[in-house]
C-alpha cells in the first residue's frame, strides 16, 4: 500500500485527474452541492406557494397598467360627466331652442363628444389592453386558473369591443349630413340622438367598471411579496408546531411545555424508534440467516436465491404486496386472525398500527442485504480458527463470541451504519403503505418533510431538510472514522 | 462454522431456511396469484386460500350452496353466449359499415346488448355481497347452532338475484346463435354504405360488443390472463414501462460513465482537492434526494427539466453517482500499480490506461455498478412523483401508485402491473446472481 502511494506521486500536479474528474463534479455540483447550499438558503426564508409565483417582472408590468389604465379612468370620467350634464339638459334645450343652428352646434357637439370616445376607445384597447396581454403572457407561465379567468377578461372585452362597434355605427349613421328643413329636430331624430347618448353613457360606464375591477385584482397582485429573509422563524416554528412562541395565548407556557408536546419531537422520536427497530432486527435475523446459509447443508445456494428475492422487489410493489396483505376487508393476515378466532386488524387505519405495519415492511426488505454482506464477512473467516477452536474444547456458543464475532465486527460496523443511514431516510415504503391516511403517527422526519413540501411549505420543508441534515452528518462522522480505521481512505 | 454438523443441526438448519425462505417469497407469490385471479374473485381469494390450507369447511358454504349452484348453472351458458359473441366480434371485425339487412341483424343485437349490459353490472357486485354474506353467517353460527330467518331471507334474496342477473344469459344465448347465423349468410364486405351516421353508429356497436365479451369472459373466467390483458389494453402501462426502460438504460450507461471517470481519477491520481472530493462523495452517498426536493425542483424547473425524461434521467445519474465512485474506486485500487506503469511506459495515454486497462480490468465491479444504478432508477419513486405531471410521462414507479385509491383499489391491475415492475429486475438478478453477490460481498461494505 505505502509503496503504490509513492509511485502514484509521480502523477501528482497534472491536469489529467481534474479532466476525469470533471464530468461527475460538474453533475454532482450542480444537482448535489448546489441544491444543499439553496436547501440551507429556503430554510432562513419566506419561499412558499404563495411566494413561489412570484415574479418582479410581473408587478413591474402590473404597476405599469396600473398606471394606464388610472390615466384613462380620469379621462373617462370627465367625459362622463359632461356627457350626463349633456343629457340631462338634452331634452329641455330641444323644447325650448327651436332653431336650426342650436340644433346642429347640438348635432356637433354631440359628434364631438363621440369622436372623443372613439379616439378614446382606440388608445384604450392599444395601451391598456396591449398591457394586459403582457401581463397575460407572463401569467400564462404559472397556472391554468389564471387561463379561465384570461378567458372570461376576453368575453369582457369583446363585449365592449362589441358596444364599441353597435356605437360606431351609430355615429356613422349621425355623420350623414342632416339636412334638416323643418327647424325642429323631429322625432325619429331626437330619438336618434337619445340613442347614440344612451349608447355612449354605457360604454362609458363598461369602460369605467373593467379599468376598476382590473386595478382592484392588481391590487391584490401588487400585494404579493417577493422571498424574503425570514431569520430563525421557520426554525422556531418547527420546533414549536402545533403550539407556538409567538401566539399569545401561549405566553404563560414554558419552553420545554412546548417543545416538548411539538409535532418535531413525536416525529424524532418515532424516527428513533423506527430505524432502532428495523436495523436491530434486520440484523439480528441477517446474521441469523447468514450463520445458517454459510452452513455446508444440501440445497442452500437454493435457500440463499429465496431468501435475496425481496432485495430485488422494488419498494413501489413491496409496498402495494403488504398492503394486498393488511387489506382489511380481505387481506389474508385479517382472514387468518378472523379465522382463528383473533378479531381483525385495521392495519391501515388505526394509527397505532401504522408504524408496525410500516416496520414489517421494511424488516423484509432489509434481511437480504445484511445476510449477504455478513455471509461474505463469515466466508472470510479462516475455517483453521473454528477448527482449532474444537481442539481446545471451545463450545459453539464460545466460538461464535471468540471467533465470528471479531471476524465479522469490521463489516457488520459498516453494514449497520449503512443499514442506519438508509432506514432513517426511508421515504417510499411509509408513504406508500400508509398512502390515503394523514395521521402524523407514521410520519419520520423525512415523510414529515414531504408532507410539509406537498402542502406548499417549502421554508419549512427545507428547515426539515437542514435538521436532517445534520443528524446524517453526525452519523458520517462515524462512517467516515469507521472507514479510516480500516485504511479504506 | 465446522464442517461437521449433527443431524439435529441440520435439521435446524433446513427448519429455519425454509421458514425464513417461505416468508420472503410469501408476498410476491400472493400477488402473483392474485394477479392470475378474475378481478371480481380477488376479494375471495384469502377466503379460499385459509379454507384450503386448514381443510375446514367454511360454517356458511352449506346455506350458500344453492347460490354456488346457480352460478355454476348459468356458467355454461355464459360460455355459449361468450362463444356466439366471439364469433359475431370476428366477423363483424373489419367491416366498416352497415346497410339493409344486416342493419335488422344489427338492431336486434343492440337491442339484446342493454339487457345483458345490465345482467352484467348487477353481476359485479355478487360476489362482494355473496363474501359479506357469509362472514355474517359465520358469525350468526358462532353464537346459535341454525341461522335466523332474516338470514335465510338474505341467502334467498341473494340466490334470486343471481337467478335473475344469470338467467338473462339464457335470453341471449339463443338471439345470438341467430344472429351469428344470420351473419354468415351475408357478404358483409358487400355492404359499404356512404352513410356517416350509420357508419358511426357500427363502429360504437362494436366496441360494445367487445366490451361486453371482455365481460363476459370474466363470469366465465375464460382467460388467466385476464388481469395483464386489462393492464396492457386498458391503462397507459405500456407507455409507462417504455418510460421507466428509457430512464433506466440511459441512467445506466451514463451513471457508469461519470462514476467510472471519476472513480478512475481518485484511484490513479494524486491531486489538490483529491480528499475533499472524496469525502464530498462520500458525505453526499448520504443524503436522500427526498432531502433536497425542494430544491431540486426548482433547479428543474429552471432549467426546464420538469415533467421530461430528460431530467429524470440527469437526477437519478446524480443519486446513484456518489456509491457508483466508490464501488468502482474500490475496484480500480485493485489493479496494480506496476501494470498501469507498464501500460504507461508502452506509450498509451491516460485515456487509453482508462477504457484499454482498468475498465476491463474490473468488470464485476462494472456489473455491480451498473446493477446499483439500473436498480436505483427502476425503483426511484420520489423525485418521479414530484417531477412527472403528465400522465403518459410517468415510470412504472408512478404510474402504479395511480391504481390505488383512497377508496377503492383496483386490485387486479396493480397485482399484474406489480409482477410485471419486478420481473426485469429478478431476470436481472438471477442471471447475474454470481457476480453481484460476489461484487456485493467484496465491494458494497467498503463504499
Amino acid at each position: 500500500m505505502l509503496k503504490d502511494k509513492k509511485k502514484k506521486k509521480n502523477f501528482f500536479k497534472n491536469k489529467h485527474p481534474y479532466l476525469f474528474l470533471l464530468p461527475a463534479v460538474t453533475i454532482g455540483g450542480i444537482l448535489i452541492l448546489f441544491p444543499l447550499i439553496l436547501t440551507l438558503l429556503y430554510s432562513f426564508s419566506t419561499f412558499d406557494s404563495t411566494t413561489m409565483t412570484y415574479d418582479a417582472n410581473r408587478v413591474k408590468a402590473i404597476i405599469q397598467q396600473q398606471e394606464v389604465s388610472l390615466e384613462f379612468s380620469e379621462k373617462v370620467k370627465l367625459i362622463e360627466q359632461e356627457f350626463n350634464q349633456y343629457l340631462a339638459g338634452l331634452p329641455g334645450k330641444i323644447n325650448l331652442e327651436r332653431n336650426q343652428t342650436v340644433k346642429s352646434v347640438y348635432l356637433k357637439k354631440e359628434k364631438l363628444k363621440v369622436d372623443q370616445i372613439k379616439n378614446l376607445k382606440n388608445e384604450i384597447i392599444d395601451k391598456v389592453y396591449l398591457s394586459e396581454a403582457v401581463i397575460d403572457k407572463i401569467e400564462s407561465k404559472y397556472d391554468d386558473d389564471k387561463k379561465i379567468e384570461k378567458q372570461k377578461k376576453k368575453a369582457q372585452n369583446k363585449f365592449i369591443e362589441r358596444k364599441l362597434k353597435s356605437f360606431s355605427y351609430q355615429v356613422s349613421i349621425s355623420e350623414r349630413p342632416v339636412t334638416v328643413k323643418d327647424e325642429y329636430l323631429n322625432r325619429s331624430q331626437t330619438k336618434k340622438v337619445d340613442e347614440i347618448l344612451k349608447i355612449s353613457n354605457e360604454i362609458l360606464k363598461e369602460i369605467n367598471l373593467s379599468i376598476s375591477a382590473s386595478r382592484g385584482s392588481l391590487e391584490r397582485e401588487k400585494t404579493k411579496k417577493g422571498v424574503e429573509f425570514s431569520g430563525i422563524k421557520n426554525y422556531k416554528r418547527v420546533i414549536s408546531e402545533p403550539l407556538d412562541f409567538d401566539n399569545p395565548a401561549n405566553k404563560n407556557k414554558s419552553f420545554s411545555e412546548i417543545f416538548f408536546n411539538s409535532d418535531f419531537i413525536k416525529v424524532l422520536i418515532q424516527t428513533v424508534i423506527w430505524t432502532i427497530v428495523c436495523v436491530f432486527f434486520q440484523f439480528v435475523l441477517g446474521l441469523y440467516l447468514a450463520i445458517h446459509v454459510n452452513k455446508k447443508v444440501k440445497g442452500n445456494l437454493i435457500y440463499r436465491t429465496m431468501l435475496m428475492i425481496p432485495w430485488t422487489v422494488p419498494q413501489v410493489v413491496a409496498a402495494i404486496s403488504w398492503r394486498f396483505l393488511y387489506w382489511k376487508e380481505n387481506g389474508i393476515i385479517n382472514e387468518t386472525l378472523r379465522f382463528i378466532g383473533a378479531g381483525e386488524i385495521n392495519f391501515l387505519g388505526d394509527s397505532a398500527w401504522l408504524l408496525p405495519a410500516c416496520i414489517i415492511v421494511n424488516i423484509w426488505l432489509g434481511i437480504p442485504f445484511q445476510m449477504i454482506t455478513l455471509l461474505g464477512a463469515l466466508q472470510s473467516i479462516d475455517s483453521a480458527l473454528y477448527e482449532a477452536a474444537s481442539i481446545d474444547g471451545a463450545s459453539k456458543w464460545q466460538q461464535f463470541l471468540n471467533v465470528t464475532v471479531p471476524g465479522i465486527k469490521k463489516i457488520a460496523s459498516v453494514a449497520i451504519l449503512l443499514s442506519v443511514i438508509w432506514t432513517f431516510n426511508a421515504f417510499a415504503i411509509i408513504y406508500l403503505v400508509t398512502l390515503g391516511n394523514d395521521s402524523i403517527s407514521k410520519d419520520i422526519l423525512i415523510t414529515y418533510a414531504y408532507e410539509e413540501f406537498a402542502n406548499g411549505f417549502y421554508n419549512i420543508a427545507s428547515t426539515y431538510a437542514v435538521v436532517i441534515l445534520f443528524i446524517l452528518l453526525f452519523f458520517g462522522l462515524f462512517y467516515i472514522k469507521t472507514l479510516e480505521k480500516d485504511g479504506e481512505i | 462454522m465446522s464442517d461437521r454438523l449433527t443431524k439435529g443441526e441440520k435439521a435446524h438448519t433446513h427448519i429455519a431456511l425454509t421458514i425464513f425462505s417461505i416468508t420472503s417469497l410469501f408476498p410476491i407469490l400472493w400477488i402473483l396469484v392474485a394477479s392470475f385471479t378474475p378481478r371480481y374473485d380477488i376479494p375471495a381469494l384469502s377466503k379460499r386460500i385459509v379454507a384450503a390450507v386448514t381443510f375446514k369447511t367454511d360454517p356458511s358454504e352449506k346455506y350458500l350452496k344453492n347460490i354456488e349452484n346457480v352460478y355454476d348453472k348459468y356458467k355454461n351458458t355464459y360460455g355459449k353466449v361468450l362463444d356466439e359473441l366471439e364469433d359475431i366480434n370476428e366477423k363483424i371485425e373489419d367491416v366498416n359499415v352497415k346497410t339493409g339487412s344486416f342493419a335488422v341483424i344489427f338492431n336486434k343485437v343492440e337491442s339484446n346488448m342493454k339487457l345483458l349490459q345490465k345482467g352484467l353490472a348487477d353481476y359485479k357486485s355478487y360476489n362482494i355481497e355473496k363474501i359479506s354474506l357469509s362472514r355474517e353467517i359465520n358469525d350468526e353460527l358462532k353464537t346459535n347452532k341454525d341461522l335466523s330467518s332474516e338470514k335465510k331471507k338474505d341467502i334467498e334474496n341473494l340466490k334470486n338475484s343471481l337467478l335473475a342477473y344469470m338467467g338473462t344469459a339464457q335470453t341471449f344465448a339463443e338471439p345470438l346463435k341467430n344472429i351469428n347465423s344470420e351473419l354468415d349468410k351475408i357478404d358483409l364486405e358487400k355492404f359499404i354504405a356512404k352513410d356517416k351516421k350509420t357508419e358511426k353508429e357500427f363502429t360504437n356497436t362494436k366496441l360494445e360488443l367487445k366490451n361486453i365479451e371482455k365481460n363476459v369472459e370474466e363470469i366465465v373466467g375464460v382467460s388467466i390472463f385476464n388481469n395483464y390483458s386489462t393492464l396492457i389494453f386498458e391503462t397507459s402501462f405500456i407507455r409507462w414501462f417504455l418510460n421507466s426502460v428509457l430512464v433506466t438504460v440511459l441512467t445506466t450507461f451514463v451513471g457508469l460513465f461519470f462514476a467510472a471517470t471519476a472513480a478512475f481519477a481518485f484511484s490513479q491520481f494524486k491531486f489538490a482537492g483529491r480528499k475533499f472530493l472524496l469525502y464530498f462523495f462520500l458525505f453526499t452517498q448520504m443524503f436522500p434526494g427526498a432531502l433536497l426536493i425542494v430544491a431540486l425542483y426548482k433547479i428543474m424547473n429552471m432549467l426546464g427539466l420538469l415533467d421530461s425524461m430528460l431530467g429524470l434521467v440527469v437526477a437519478y445519474t446524480t443519486i446513484s453517482l456518489p456509491f457508483c465512485v466508490w464501488m468502482l474506486k474500490s475496484y480500480f485500487d485493485t489493479i496494480p500499480v506496476s501494470i498501469m506503469e507498464s501500460a504507461k511506459i508502452d506509450g498509451l495515454s491516460y485515456w487509453g490506461q482508462f477504457y484499454k486497462m482498468a475498465l476491463p480490468l474490473s468488470l464485476p465491479g462494472i456489473a455491480v455498478t451498473s446493477f446499483f444504478s439500473f436498480i436505483t432508477a427502476w425503483n426511484e419513486f420520489l423525485l418521479a412523483l414530484i417531477f412527472l405531471t403528465s400522465e403518459s410521462k410517468m415510470t412504472v414507479a408512478v404510474g402504479l401508485r395511480s391504481f390505488i385509491g383512497y377508496e377503492n383499489t383496483l386490485w387486479d391491475v396493480l397485482t399484474a402491473g406489480s409482477i410485471v415492475m419486478t420481473l426485469p429486475v429478478l431476470l436481472f438478478f438471477v442471471f447475474a446472481q454470481r457476480w453481484i453477490i460476489s461484487g456485493l460481498t467484496s465491494g458494497a461494505v467498503k463504499g
